[in-house]
C-alpha cells in the first residue's frame, strides 16, 4: 500500500496549517495557544485516516520536543544577552555611538537589521540572527514588531549559502548530483534566487521606513550593498559555495561603514512620521557626545564576543574537529505507517554538539559581557537575579510554543502528510510546476523553520519532479533552495523568537500579518520567473 | 504556590514542565511499546500544551 495523494487527504494535510495561520492571522492568537490545537488537528489526522500507529506518534513528538529543546538552547541565552545589554543600560550608547557611524536614521536600521543579521547568519544561523538582530533594532528606537519583521527579511536571503553553506550542502547530498556542472549551475541559479530576496529586503526595509522617500534615500546603500551580497555571492559560488555567503557578508559590513562617510549619509536624516519608529524618550540631539562612560564599543562587548567565538571555532577546522566530540541526542527506531510511509531509523538524531553550538557561543558571549559590564560598574547590585528572572520570564512562554509548533510538524512530517501536501500540490500542477516549485521550499521551511530541512525534505523530491515534467534540473533545484531561504521568514519558530527577544510574545499572528502578503509576492515573483524562462527557453 | 499559578509565568512554566517531562514517557513508549508509559506520556505533552490553550479560552469567555 502506498500514500494515497487524493485530494481528500490533501485537503487534511492542508488542514493543520491553514487552521494555525487561521488562528495566529485572523484570530491573532499567540504561538503557544494555536500550536497545540494545529498539534491535535495532525494527531487525530495522522491516526485515524494515515493510519499511523500510536508508537510513531510518540516518536515523532519526542523527536519535535528533543528538536525544541534544541532551539530552546538558542532562545535562552540570545535573551540572556539582551537582558545583560538592557541591565547594563548599554543600548543607550550603543544608539548615540550608532550616530557616529552614521547620523542617517535609515543607514542604521540597514547597518544593523540587514547588514549586521545577514553577517551572523552567514557564521552562525539556527535563528541567531533573528534573537541577536531584532533586540538591537530595538535599541535604536524600531519598534520590537517592525524589528523582528526587519531582521526576519534581513537573514533570509543568506540561509543556502550561509552557516557556511549547510543548506546548500545538504540539497546536494540529497540530490546525489556530482556533476561538476550540474552543481555550478544549480549554485547560480540558486543564488539568483537569493539575490532577488536580498535586493526585496533591502528595499522593503527602506519602505516600511519612510515610503518613497525611505526608498530614494536608500536606494544607493540598498544597491550596493545588494551588489556585494547578491552578485558577489552569485560570482563567489561558482568557485566556492561553503564561503560565497560568508565572505560577501564580511565585505558588506565593511563597506557599509564606508557608506556611513559618503555625502549620501553623513548628514543627519530621519523620517518623522515612520511607522516603523517609537523615538518617544530618545530625541536626538545632533550634537550631543557618547556617554563618557561607556563607549558604542564597550556597548557591543557581547556582540564582539559572539562574532570572534564564533569565527574563531567555526572557520578553524582543527579547533572545530576538536570540540565536537561532544554530542548529545538519541537513537529512534524505524517507524512505518500502514500505508508504507517509513521514518527511517537514526543513530543519533538531531545531535546538539555542545562545544559548537549557536547556543554555546551566545551563552559565553553573555557571561563575557556580564562581567565586562560589572568590572565596569554598569550592572547594580542584584542585577544578575534581576537578569535571571527577566531572562525565564521571556523563555518559559517561548517554549511552549517552540515545543508545540515543532511537534505538529514533526507528526505532519512522520505520518506522511507533508508529503502528500507536496506530491498532491506537483501533481494538480504539472503544467504550472515552475511556478510551484519555490513555494514547495517554502512550505519545507514553514514546517521545519531550516532550508537546510527544507532541502533534505523536498530536495530528492524536486529532483524527481523536474526529471519527469522534462524541466530544467538546476534551475528547479535552485528554486527549492530559494524558496527555502525566503521561507524561513514565515518559518514560526524563526517568527518566535524574534517576538521573544524583542518582548513581544503572542504577537506573533501580528508578525504574520504583515510578513506574508510580500513573502508570498516574492516567491510568486521567482516562480512566475521560472516557468517564463521554461516557456521560452525549454 | 496558587498565587504563582495564577500568573501568566507561572502557567507557562508549569505547562512547559509537563511538556518536558512527557519526552521520557513518549520515548521509552515508543521505544518499547508499552501501553502505560504511553497513556502517562500522552497526559503529559496533552496537559502541558492544552494549559495555555485553556488560559486564553478562559480570557476570551470571561
Amino acid at each position: 500500500m502506498s500514500l494515497p495523494i487524493t485530494l481528500n487527504y490533501w485537503l487534511l494535510a492542508l488542514l493543520p496549517i491553514v487552521v494555525l495561520m487561521l488562528l495566529m492571522v485572523k484570530f491573532r492568537w499567540g504561538a503557544a495557544e494555536a500550536a497545540p490545537v494545529g498539534v491535535i488537528i495532525a494527531l487525530v489526522s495522522g491516526v485515524v485516516f494515515y493510519k499511523a500507529p500510536w508508537d510513531l506518534i510518540a516518536l515523532e513528538s519526542a523527536k519535535g520536543i528533543w528538536n525544541g529543546i534544541a532551539v530552546l538552547t538558542v532562545v535562552l541565552p540570545a535573551i540572556l544577552i539582551y537582558e545583560v545589554t538592557n541591565e547594563a543600560k548599554a543600548f543607550e550608547p550603543f544608539r548615540k555611538g550608532m550616530q557616529k557611524f552614521s547620523p542617517n536614521e535609515l543607514l542604521q536600521i540597514l547597518a544593523i537589521g540587514w547588514v549586521f543579521v545577514s553577517f551572523l547568519q552567514g557564521v552562525t544561523g539556527f535563528g541567531v540572527p533573528v534573537a541577536v538582530g531584532a533586540p538591537l533594532l530595538v535599541g535604536i528606537g524600531v519598534t520590537p514588531l517592525w524589528a523582528v519583521i526587519i531582521s526576519l527579511y534581513g537573514q533570509a536571503w543568506a540561509n543556502t549559502f550561509g552557516t557556511l553553506a549547510v543548506a546548500w550542502d545538504a540539497l546536494i547530498l540529497q540530490t546525489g548530483i556530482s556533476d561538476p556542472a550540474l552543481i555550478k549551475a544549480t549554485a547560480l541559479w540558486a543564488s539568483g534566487f537569493n539575490w532577488l530576496i536580498n535586493i526585496a529586503a533591502g528595499i522593503l526595509i527602506c519602505y516600511f521606513y519612510g515610503g518613497r522617500k525611505g526608498l530614494k534615500t536608500g536606494l544607493p546603500a540598498v544597491l550596493i550593498i545588494s551588489l556585494i551580497h547578491g552578485g558577489g555571492q552569485m560570482l563567489f559560488s561558482q568557485a566556492n559555495p561553503t564561503l560565497a555567503n560568508f565572505v560577501m557578508a564580511c565585505i558588506a559590513l565593511a563597506v557599509v561603514f564606508l557608506l556611513g562617510k559618503t555625502s549620501w549619509y553623513n548628514k543627519p536624516y530621519q523620517e518623522p512620521d515612520s511607522m516603523i519608529m517609537d523615538r518617544k524618550g530618545r530625541e536626538v540631539d545632533w550634537d550631543e557626545k557618547v556617554d563618557k562612560e561607556m563607549s558604542l564599543h564597550q556597548a557591543f562587548i557581547p556582540y564582539y564576543a559572539l562574532t570572534f567565538i564564533t569565527l574563531f571555532v567555526l572557520l578553524i577546522k582543527p579547533v572545530e574537529n576538536a570540540l565536537s566530540f561532544l554530542k548529545i541526542g538519541f537513537a529512534f527506531p524505524e517507524t512505518l505507517t500502514a500505508f508504507g510511509h517509513v521514518n527511517k531509523a537514526v543513530q543519533l538524531y538531531s545531535p546538539i554538539t555542545v562545544f559548537t553550538h549557536s547556543g554555546t557561543f551566545l551563552l559565553i558571549a553573555a557571561l563575557i559581557g556580564y562581567f565586562s559590564f560589572k568590572k565596569m560598574g554598569a550592572i547594580a547590585t542584584g542585577g544578575g537575579r534581576r537578569i535571571f528572572l527577566s531572562t525565564m520570564e521571556k523563555v518559559m512562554p517561548a517554549a511552549i510554543a517552540t515545543i508545540g509548533l515543532i511537534v505538529m510538524s514533526k507528526i505532519m512530517d512522520g505520518t506522511g502528510q507533508t508529503v502528500v501536501l507536496a506530491y498532491g500540490t506537483a501533481n494538480a500542477t504539472q503544467a504550472i510546476y515552475p511556478v510551484i516549485a519555490p513555494f514547495i521550499g517554502v512550505l519545507g521551511s514553514f514546517m521545519t523553520s531550516s532550508n537546510m530541512s527544507s532541502n533534505i525534505l523536498f530536495g530528492s523530491f524536486q529532483d524527481t519532479m523536474s526529471s519527469l515534467l522534462g524541466l530544467d534540473r538546476a534551475a528547479i533545484l535552485g528554486a527549492q533552495t530559494g524558496g527555502g531561504a525566503i521561507g524561513s521568514v514565515i518559518a514560526p519558530g524563526k517568527v518566535l523568537l524574534g517576538t521573544t527577544t524583542t518582548g513581544i510574545l503572542g504577537l506573533e499572528g501580528e508578525v504574520m500579518r504583515k510578513i506574508l502578503p510580500p513573502t508570498l509576492l516574492i516567491t510568486g515573483l521567482s516562480g512566475v520567473f521560472l516557468l517564463v524562462f521554461h516557456l521560452i527557453f525549454r | 504556590m496558587g498565587k504563582w499559578l495564577k500568573t501568566q509565568f507561572g502557567q507557562y512554566t508549569l505547562a512547559s514542565t509537563l511538556v518536558l517531562l512527557s519526552f521520557p514517557f513518549l520515548y521509552l513508549a515508543g521505544t518499547r511499546g508499552q501501553v502505560g508509559l504511553l497513556i502517562v506520556a500522552f497526559i503529559l505533552l496533552g496537559l502541558g500544551m492544552v494549559y495555555p490553550l485553556i488560559g486564553l479560552l478562559y480570557k476570551i469567555n470571561k
